[in-house]
């Protein structure tokens, strides 16, 4: 149930008691903004290694070995429009631990959140510095993965909005920009204004989370206005990255217009198209590109349901590009006329059941789960989601499989160094 | 059946050997919605060369268990994948050094899942035609993970603690060496290696344990497989090894340099018992002390920036051998050797006196794996299959709980002095 407990903050308790632990996500909402992506990663590398009381990672981690080896996190995501900091703890139940395990961590959360380290211009000088020395070499060697280095080539020639252009991480001229007086009182400004979703996910009553939760002393604000969803009108033009590095297998990435978002009737008929497409490990464009032809030693797609775009990912010899792109399309084409038998068709939405029920088991997807229902204000769980997910026939797939648009691709081609 | 209860954490394991040598292990988690299911076998890319019961010396070309792997789902009735697709559930394999496991996971429609997995497996179904293809498929795998600077990073030190062993090739061979592979050839070595009491079959999440072991006993009293010479797997441990080279060093097209020091080590360490994954889980607990987060000596390393983020150790103890690695990016390799080498040597007398930071630590780990039960993947992923008795993660747990400083003194102390030192390093090359 999620309870207001002030003008933009909100909490929702998961009450189940399948596991060892109590998981609570604190998450600070935002919208997404020229530059928040590499603002906020830093904070959240910064948040997570020193607070006032804990000045360094030793100090956090000695503290966390007297919680239990409790599991601590601060994370970054973006969804649409939107971007999420989120502070996450994980705390054995006091059955197997103390019974103050789960106070204590909230405690624990309420320094990292409210008080951290700090000198008379902002953020403590040395860790600041180092923090974003290092993010600075992340995103650096983010270089050598050559997947995500064509997947980040596609969203720069898909989007035509330079922020869902930027990469999650930023670019190395915004973090060269901040400083420690301009990020604290970055970080002040969403303290103060950010959507908060505090979430407790566990064996624990409405009760206990609320005064767990008054611990943290968010003041109330207003509510942000800001469409979730990330709309792109068609272009009429196909835009195409390609680039050359040493290396020995090329990659070779197609997007695609999918305007269909997580609140629409056509959300489940969406997912069921992904997967048959290219979203489950016998997908389309598996068994095709890669089993069949062994064109590609992956292939796959993606589907963002919050920015309306169809990803597909593929690993290819050089001499294969054309004849991949020919099969991919021809996949899609074939969806589009409804060519699609009943047997693949159940299987398709077995699968996705099963993932639902399977993630009723693990805990960062139950949260995730739950951020996104309040988020958008639609509910896609327990019967009504497996009822959305039968009802799915044929005609549904192939009318969004028809609304999928090629609008740009990328290319890594590799070359032999040697 | 065996019945092992664990009141620290509240579980219970079942253990049942079926009379032809299968051993079953359950875990069940009534609450959970989903059922985890592994079949492990102790066959790896280190079996390739080996003697069979019958005295025949037999050699295959690198990559050969992984690429059997692969080729398993072939099936007289077609893609066994496909099976586990009908039945709504995931299924997946992977091939490591010392063995080889095919995995469902599912919510509905358990033993048409278990037997599905368990038929495709003792079903050899291998078609010259089919080989031929396949090479493609992981010739296309095999350069990706060339391309993957950290498998480059970790494949480089390994080589370098184990010249002229297996262990120096990559688990899924070479272009060159996947050429060789026949169909006779995978037929040959799933008989000497695919046999029940080689496997192990963990299951774990909402299953009835009585009800599941019959569906085992049932299914393989019905079978009738093929009596074949078993494969012997050679013991790397007396075989004459080759000392660890000291030092290596490769351009690639890497961003910054990347590190790691090998501690290779040459203990006595039996995987046959408890002792080994005992002397596993106190080398993890003095590696955390020396370099977990807890520790000053990585704050300090941290802090003058000869580490980032990246940095990461691990202790491996398997079959015929044992090892540490330590790596992270870096600006200067030869400080962070440095820096590693001397808190190492100071490491015995650092431990000696560090009562605190081992309760410390031993909260910790232990905390952390108790934490790991809540994810059915972990409990899969930390089983040891029929290495040290047959443990399981619950039995880590209980050994962690028992481990004292003396303990993680004795084995650290024995470890450092015996073991061989190997530096690998990765530098950009210029231009890029």
């Amino acid at each position: 149930m999620r309870l207001k407990l002030k003008s933009g903050i909100y909490l929702t308790v998961v009450p189940v008691k399948q596991f060892k632990t109590v998981r609570v996500a604190v998450n600070l909402i935002a919208p997404l903004t020229p530059g928040v992506q590499a603002k906020r990663l830093l904070l959240a590398n910064l948040l997570e290694n020193c607070t006032a009381e804990f000045p360094n990672q030793a100090a956090i981690a000695r503290q966390l070995a007297k919680l239990y080896g409790a599991g601590f996190g601060v994370t970054v995501n973006r969804r649409g429009n939107s971007h999420s900091l989120s502070f996450i703890l994980n705390c054995l139940n006091d059955e197997v631990g103390n019974t103050s395990l789960l106070e204590d961590g909230m405690d624990f959360l309420k320094q990292v959140i409210f008080h951290p380290l700090t000198d008379e211009n902002g953020f403590e000088a040395n860790n600041f510095l180092r923090e974003r020395r290092n993010l600075k070499q992340a995103v650096i060697s983010a270089a050598d993965n050559k997947q995500l280095t064509t997947y980040l080539a596609l969203q720069k020639a898909y989007f035509t909005d330079l922020v869902q252009q930027e990469p999650s991480f930023g670019t190395l001229e915004q973090l060269e920009n901040l400083n420690a007086a301009n990020l604290f009182q970055y970080y002040q400004t969403c303290l103060a204004q950010d959507q908060v979703e505090i979430i407790v996910l566990g064996d624990v009553t409405q009760g206990q989370a609320e005064q767990l939760a008054e611990k943290l002393d968010f003041k109330p604000r207003a509510k942000q206005d800001f469409g979730l969803f990330y709309q792109q009108t068609w272009q009429p033009k196909l835009r195409q990255n390609s680039f050359k590095q040493t290396v020995s297998q090329s990659k070779f990435d197609l997007a695609f217009s999918l305007p269909i978002y997580y609140d629409q009737a056509e959300f489940a008929a969406a997912l069921v198209f992904d997967a048959i497409f290219g979203g489950l490990p016998l997908s389309r464009l598996f068994v095709n590109v890669r089993e069949k032809r062994g064109l590609a030693y992956y292939a796959s797609s993606s589907f963002d349901s919050f920015r309306g775009i169809l990803a597909v990912q593929t690993g290819i010899d050089a001499a294969n590009k054309e004849r991949a792109q020919e099969v991919i399309c021809q996949q899609l084409r074939e969806l589009q006329q409804g060519r699609i038998s009943q047997v693949e068709l159940a299987d398709a939405k077995k699968m996705l059941l099963n993932d639902y029920q399977s993630q009723l088991d693990s805990q960062s997807s139950q949260l995730r789960r739950t951020l996104l229902t309040n988020l958008t204000g639609s509910d896609l769980t327990g019967r009504k989601w497996e009822q959305a997910l039968d009802k799915v026939g044929t005609e549904q797939v192939a009318a969004v499989a028809q609304q999928a648009k090629l609008q740009a691709s990328s290319y890594l081609q590799g070359m032999d160094g040697k | 059946m065996k019945i092992i209860e664990y009141p620290l954490v509240n579980e219970k394991l079942y253990i049942q050997h079926l009379k032809n040598g299968l051993t079953i292990k359950i875990l069940p988690r009534a609450d959970f919605h989903k059922v985890y299911g592994s079949l492990r076998v102790e066959y790896g890319s280190l079996d390739n060369c080996f003697l069979t019961s019958d005295q025949q010396k037999k050699a295959f070309p690198a990559g050969i268990a992984h690429f059997l792997e692969h080729k398993m789902f072939d099936q007289p009735t077609g893609d066994a994948f496909e099976q586990f697709s009908h039945l709504g559930a995931d299924a997946n394999a992977f091939t490591t050094y010392t063995n080889t496991n095919y995995l469902f996971s599912g919510t509905t429609q358990i033993k048409q899942n278990v037997l599905a997995l368990l038929d495709f497996v003792q079903q050899p179904y291998f078609q010259s035609a089919a080989v031929e293809r396949e090479k493609k498929i992981i010739g296309q795998e095999i350069k990706m993970y060339q391309d993957d600077i950290n498998w480059q990073l970790y494949a480089g030190v390994l080589a370098g603690m184990y010249p002229n062993h297996p262990l120096s090739d990559d688990i899924a061979g070479s272009l060159a060496s996947i050429e060789q592979i026949t169909a006779a050839d995978l037929l040959a070595c799933y008989q000497a290696f695919y046999r029940p009491e080689k496997m192990s079959f963990l299951l774990t999440g909402a299953v009835d344990p009585v009800e599941a072991v019959s569906w085992f006993e049932n299914n393989q009293a019905q079978k009738k497989l093929p009596v074949c010479p078993a494969g012997q797997t050679r013991d790397f441990t007396v075989a004459e090894q080759a000392a660890a080279r000291s030092f290596k060093q490769v351009l690639l097209p890497t961003q910054r340099p990347k590190a790691t020091l090998g501690l290779k080590g040459t203990d006595q360490v039996s995987v046959s018992n408890r002792s080994g994954l005992k002397y596993s889980l106190a080398l993890e607990l003095a590696f955390f002390m020396l370099f977990g987060e807890i520790s000053d000596n990585y704050q300090k390393l941290y802090e003058s920036g000869i580490i980032d983020d990246s940095f990461n150790f691990e202790i491996q103890v398997d079959r015929g051998f044992h090892f540490a690695v330590l790596s992270s990016e870096c600006t200067e390799p030869a400080t962070l050797f440095a820096s590693l080498i001397k808190i190492l040597q100071a490491g015995s007398q650092q431990l000696e006196t560090a009562a605190t930071e081992f309760s410390l630590a031993k909260h910790d780990l232990l905390g952390t794996q108790i934490q790991s039960l809540d994810s059915l993947e972990n409990i899969i992923s930390e089983d040891q299959g029929l290495l040290f008795d047959q443990a399981t993660v619950l039995d880590q747990i209980d050994l962690l709980q028992q481990l004292s400083l003396t303990d993680v003194c004795r084995t650290f102390k024995s470890f450092w002095q015996n073991c061989q030192l190997s530096k690998f390093q990765i530098l950009p090359e210029e231009g890029v």
